[in-house]
């Protein structure tokens, strides 16, 4: 009975460290583009189900007044999110076909699965993109 | 020189001894006066060293930058600046959806004009020719390339166009053995 308190220490240090872990997700991003016209755009964000042997690299603040959703700021910031992962690699396919002088084209953009974690702090939510080390 | 270093110490020696009486006496109403005559000790100056180089800084010198900045022409960055254009679908919601759609086209269209120039185009063409006339022509073209580093720089909405300027720099030290190699 008298490792109750020691017992009850562990579990509350692990309750606590766990609630303080970052979370990291996979995020992946398509637009296809016909004609300069958007057709369709898909925009996956998941929680990482194993953990990933990653370092922080770059890093963007979002202001997320009192909001700890993330899907919603994501989609609050969606423009702002986009830019700055597009920036570290963008795949770039197009296929234009000009057919007796018409000419129609297919853009599509990717940003490839990236791997991010999302701390909170002071209002701002911060999204470090994870490299994965070999 | 060490005859002369010789004679200068015993120069000083006597003057020494000489010096600690003549102040007594001196104290004592000065009752003899001694003369020391100068000494004159000439030292040759050491040679003069030659000008130091570090010092000195030409108008020549200031105008050329440092040695770690010469780079020849061919390892400037190249900067490669795009315009995309995209336009709103016509079914929207809302002038901000419109918007946001027509620059998410237009920066799909300057990705594929940046892969167009940094990556290159794949061509494929063919005409069909019937009793002289030209019944069938198609040309297509193909890209696909990843870019990363590139910038937009501005954005501008105008008359349901959106025109997105990017701009990509590229570090020939990095890759001129790529470039040069296609």
């Amino acid at each position: 009975m008298r490792k109750r308190p020691y017992l009850a220490f562990f579990l509350i240090f692990f309750l606590a460290s766990g609630l303080e872990a970052t979370q990291t997700y996979i995020l992946s991003y398509r637009a296809q583009v016909k004609n300069a016209v958007v057709i369709s755009e898909s925009f996956h964000l998941t929680e990482s189900m194993k953990e990933v042997h990653a370092h922080p690299a770059q890093k963007l603040e979002i202001n997320a007044s009192n909001e700890t959703d993330l899907q919603k700021i994501l989609e609050k910031n969606r423009d702002e999110i986009l830019e700055f992962l597009m920036k570290y690699g963008t795949h770039t396919r197009s296929h234009e076909k000009v057919f007796n002088n018409k000419s129609s084209s297919l853009v599509s953009i990717t940003i490839p699965p990236t791997y991010i974690t999302v701390d909170f702090k002071n209002d701002y939510a911060i999204i470090t993109r994870l490299i994965l080390q070999d | 020189m060490k005859k002369i270093l010789v004679i200068s110490a015993l120069l000083s020696a006597v003057l020494m001894a000489e010096e600690a009486p003549a102040q007594e006496v001196f104290e004592a109403d000065q009752p003899n006066v001694v003369v020391v005559e100068p000494v004159v000790v000439t030292v040759p100056a050491p040679a003069p060293e030659p000008a130091a180089h570090e010092g000195q800084v030409c108008p020549q010198d200031m105008q050329e930058p440092p040695h770690s900045a010469k780079r020849p022409d061919s390892y400037k960055k190249i900067r490669i600046n795009v315009t995309g254009q995209g336009v709103a679908p016509t079914m929207t919601s809302s002038p901000a959806q419109a918007y946001a759609l027509a620059k998410r086209a237009a920066i799909a269209d300057a990705y594929r004009l940046l892969a167009e120039k940094v990556k290159g185009v794949r061509i494929e063409g063919s005409d069909k020719i019937k009793n002289m006339m030209v019944q069938r022509s198609e040309v297509r073209t193909f890209v696909d390339a990843v870019i990363a580093e590139a910038e937009i720089i501005e954005t501008v909405f105008q008359d349901g166009l959106c025109e997105v300027e990017m701009e990509l720099n590229i570090d020939p030290k990095q890759w001129h053995s790529i470039l040069a190699s296609r």
